[in-house]
């Protein structure tokens, strides 16, 4: 979920939790943030979001029904004719597919600063994302801390962006990964197995 | 790039596979857990009995679903799309799983097959789609 921030964000960014992403002006940083780019492409496999579809072509509602991940040929079938022409020739939906297949896994303990809309929209699925500029599903007013926030401290780092097999497999392994990384919950089902036996 | 042929037909005829070994398998199952409800619900009680019999319906159910879906595919194995192929390669591997524990291996055997086949499906599509 894309979280719209409004007032003092310097001074909320260096309090919020890691992992994050943030989207806007990069002098309303404060404190150490990676500064994440990716390298050029376009592809027609992975998945985009929604917010990333309705982004570029305004159909992110059409988006919503298919399951990640998809290929181009796949949405098409599912738009209109109007806005599938629209689709065909669209550089940005490419380039969303390509974004979309980004490795989160690294970026798991750090906090991040984009500039491109569409990586945003990538990384959003995996870790809470801040915006100025975008519209989001909720909004959030900081207030202003007495101390100053500490300057901002910019590290370039360059987003690795999965090979369509890679991603098939980083989907495959997904939720067992979760579910291992998370001990209590496998503890609480079995818990509650032992309860029902 | 076109979909490689070989794997085509490897995931036809592990889904010919699923379907003989699924039908076959899964009716013993069903009554091999029937005589265990009864057995445990006779020792430990009618909630033992239901607590298996709630377990093994859910694999069962399971186990038709992957078989369902087997048969409906192997006409057009074109229309399996990549997160369909990952669902019910992941579906198949908990089957197969739970078979291979409970002795009935025929069937474990297929649904191996057939998740590995859904799984190099799945990649070759996203090969072909780049």
């Amino acid at each position: 979920m894309i979280i719209e921030l409004e007032g003092c964000v310097s001074s909320f960014l260096p309090a919020a939790q890691a992992p994050l992403v943030f989207y806007g002006p990069s002098n309303l940083l404060a404190g150490r943030f990676l500064h994440l780019r990716a390298g050029d492409g376009l592809s027609e496999f992975g998945a985009p979001t929604p917010k990333a579809v309705e982004y570029c072509i305004g159909a992110g509602r059409y988006a919503k029904r298919l399951n990640p991940p998809y290929t181009l040929k796949e949405l098409l079938e599912t738009l209109p004719e109007g806005l599938r022409e629209k689709a065909e020739d669209s550089v940005c939906l490419r380039r969303a597919f390509y974004l979309s297949r980004v490795d989160p896994r690294p970026l798991r303990t750090a906090k991040v600063y984009v500039d491109d809309p569409l990586l945003l929209f990538a990384l959003e699925p995996y870790m809470s994302a801040y915006v100025v500029g975008i519209p989001g599903d909720r909004r959030k007013r900081a207030k202003c801390g007495a101390d100053p926030p500490p300057p901002p401290q910019l590290v370039d780092a360059e987003a690795r962006i999965l090979s369509p097999e890679e991603f098939v497999d980083f989907l495959y392994t997904r939720d067992v990964l979760k579910l291992l990384a998370n001990p209590l919950l496998v503890l609480k089902l079995l818990w509650r197995l032992r309860r029902v036996l | 790039m076109a979909v490689k042929k070989s794997v085509v037909e490897l995931l036809k005829f592990a889904m010919a596979l699923e379907v003989a070994f699924g039908m076959v398998g899964l009716l013993s199952a069903l009554a091999l857990s029937a005589a265990v409800v009864y057995l445990l619900a006779y020792v430990f009680g009618p909630v033992a009995g239901a607590a298996f019999a709630a377990l093994s319906a859910a694999y069962i159910a399971m186990g038709y679903s992957t078989v369902f879906f087997a048969y409906k595919a192997i006409k057009r194995p074109e229309l399996v799309k990549p997160s369909t192929a990952i669902l019910w390669s992941r579906v198949a591997l908990i089957a197969a799983g739970v078979s291979a524990l409970s002795a009935n291996l025929l069937y474990a055997a297929s649904s191996t097959l057939l998740a590995l086949a859904l799984y190099l499906y799945a990649k070759e599509l996203a090969k072909a789609a780049t």
